[in-house]
């Protein structure tokens, strides 16, 4: 409890989250015809989008084959893409109406989904995930408390990302450790485990200055979005890779 | 000015992508030692089960060349005594003495196969000649054997693996396929044995669903510890190719 009100303290981010979500789909269709190659803000969101979707069509394809964790995570990307995407389109036809209570939503339904999943891969972990998310809850409602329902969504991200991190790298740990006669590599769970890890690690960071730069700077921020698309890239390409693999499992 | 934002962040998310990525790849390496490990124990495993399983042969070789050899060898000489004693039976006798005498090679052949020792001085070629020759005795099937004559590129251990797999490939054949006839083709170097029938064939993988197949599976792994690639080719009402080859 103290760990995570003194991390809630540390890492208090501002107030643009989610009416940022709604720029970043404008430079999109503004820039709509831009070369993918220039990496400008509009086109990394781009390529998120596009091997978003191509991820979620792999997953839907292979469905068949995925076991049941697998499958929570193949919801877990097709939520979180159509989170967004409700988000912003929210932006663009309600410009004057708060899309606050999508995230919101997607807040708990994605750290349900992610922890529920990585029990169904080890249900030794039930007691650290348990804890972890007991941990991300009393964040939440000490932010809801604190900045009422518009950001506490916001607030509880930076401790979800630490907890599901902690949560997946056990995973990652345990997979490789329990994966007999063939490689950690030919696992398509590893692969979806690593991108879990690598995203949520990465965007730490970015969101430790959120508040700081809303103050003092706010466009810095709308430059350095594309580092949360890029991590999106990675996310989602890795998730697609996993689908993959899940043919041969 | 702005950049005394920038710097700090893109720079903390790439020493934290690098660290993830370090441990991610510190897994994958130590999955890659660990199953290295494994599969080197599972080798020794095997190996030792080889040895196991070969001087359980070549006792099992033993018994029945100076045991149960010797005991029909003297039952011979004790028909072939009373043939002498009464000659008016001999006739009558005549056949089981062949019968008998035909047993005695069979015995002697069997335990020369079963014998670890003399099947590795005997070279596999011969092995697999002998062992032809003695099939062919038993009259189950025509067998034709195929042969490039030219020197077998496997070390003495491995020739000994190649013959007890020739040896189970034979006997599935024998108890399974109800083939009428069988050819055998064997390569020196790169080394090929190849065993063909043409009985009723069979599905592996619904026989692999009945938990059935030991001896495929023995064959399997006798091929892993000798290094070389098995590969049967098989359907139901097809026949049957069991390919022994170097990889």
């Amino acid at each position: 409890m103290v760990i995570t009100i003194g991390l809630l303290h540390c890492l208090h981010v501002g107030k643009y989250y989610i009416v940022y979500f709604s720029k970043c789909f404008k430079h999109l269709l503004k820039y709509e015809s831009t070369c993918i190659t220039s990496m400008n803000n509009s086109s990394s969101l781009f390529v998120s989008y596009l091997l978003g979707v191509t991820a979620v069509i792999i997953g839907l394809f292979t469905f068949r084959k995925l076991h049941l964790p697998q499958r929570l995570l193949f919801f877990y990307v097709l939520f979180s893409l159509l989170t967004d995407t409700i988000g912003h389109v929210f932006a663009i036809v309600f410009p004057k109406t708060d899309n606050h209570l999508v995230f919101d939503v997607y807040h708990f339904v994605e750290l349900g989904l992610l922890c529920f999943a990585a029990y169904l891969f080890q249900k030794k972990l039930k007691r650290i995930i348990l804890l972890l998310v007991t941990i991300t809850i009393i964040a939440s409602i000490y932010s809801f408390i604190k900045e009422g329902t518009v950001f506490f969504v916001v607030h509880g991200l930076l401790v979800k990302s630490v907890s599901v991190c902690i949560i997946y790298y056990i995973v990652s740990i345990k997979l490789a450790q329990s994966h007999y006669s063939k490689s950690i590599i030919a696992n398509p769970s590893f692969w979806m485990s690593i991108a879990i890890v690598m995203f949520y690690a990465c965007i730490i960071p970015f969101f430790s200055y959120f508040e700081y730069l809303t103050i003092t700077n706010p466009t810095m921020i709308d430059k350095l979005f594309p580092i949360i698309d890029v991590l999106n890239i990675v996310r989602y390409l890795l998730f697609g890779v996993g689908f993959v693999l899940s043919t041969k499992q | 000015m702005h950049n005394e934002f920038a710097i700090p962040i893109i720079f903390t998310t790439l020493i934290i992508l690098l660290l993830v990525t370090g441990i991610i790849i510190s897994i994958v390496v130590a999955n890659r030692i660990r199953i290295t490990r494994e599969v080197e124990f599972e080798k020794e495993l095997r190996t030792v089960e080889q040895e196991v399983q070969e001087q359980m042969l070549t006792n099992v070789s033993q018994e029945l060349h100076d045991n149960i050899g010797q005991m029909l060898t003297v039952m011979h000489l004790q028909l072939k005594k009373g043939q002498v004693k009464h000659p008016e039976v001999s006739p009558l006798l005549q056949p089981v003495s062949e019968t008998l005498n035909d047993t005695i090679e069979q015995v002697k052949t069997l335990a020369r196969g079963l014998n670890s020792d003399m099947v590795q001085d005997n070279g596999l070629r011969n092995n697999i000649i002998q062992e032809t020759e003695r099939l062919k005795k038993l009259d189950k099937f025509s067998l034709m054997r195929e042969d490039d004559g030219v020197e077998i590129a496997l070390s003495k251990d491995m020739q000994l693996l190649v013959f007890r797999i020739y040896q189970e490939m034979m006997n599935n054949v024998m108890k399974h396929s109800g083939a009428t006839e069988v050819s055998i083709r064997l390569k020196g170097n790169p080394f090929l044995l190849e065993v063909k029938d043409n009985g009723q064939g069979f599905d592996r993988e619904a026989q692999k669903g009945k938990g059935k197949g030991m001896g495929l599976s023995n064959i399997e792994k006798r091929s892993k510890i000798a290094g070389l690639t098995f590969d049967l080719v098989s359907s139901v009402g097809k026949g049957c190719i069991f390919i022994l080859k170097q990889p």
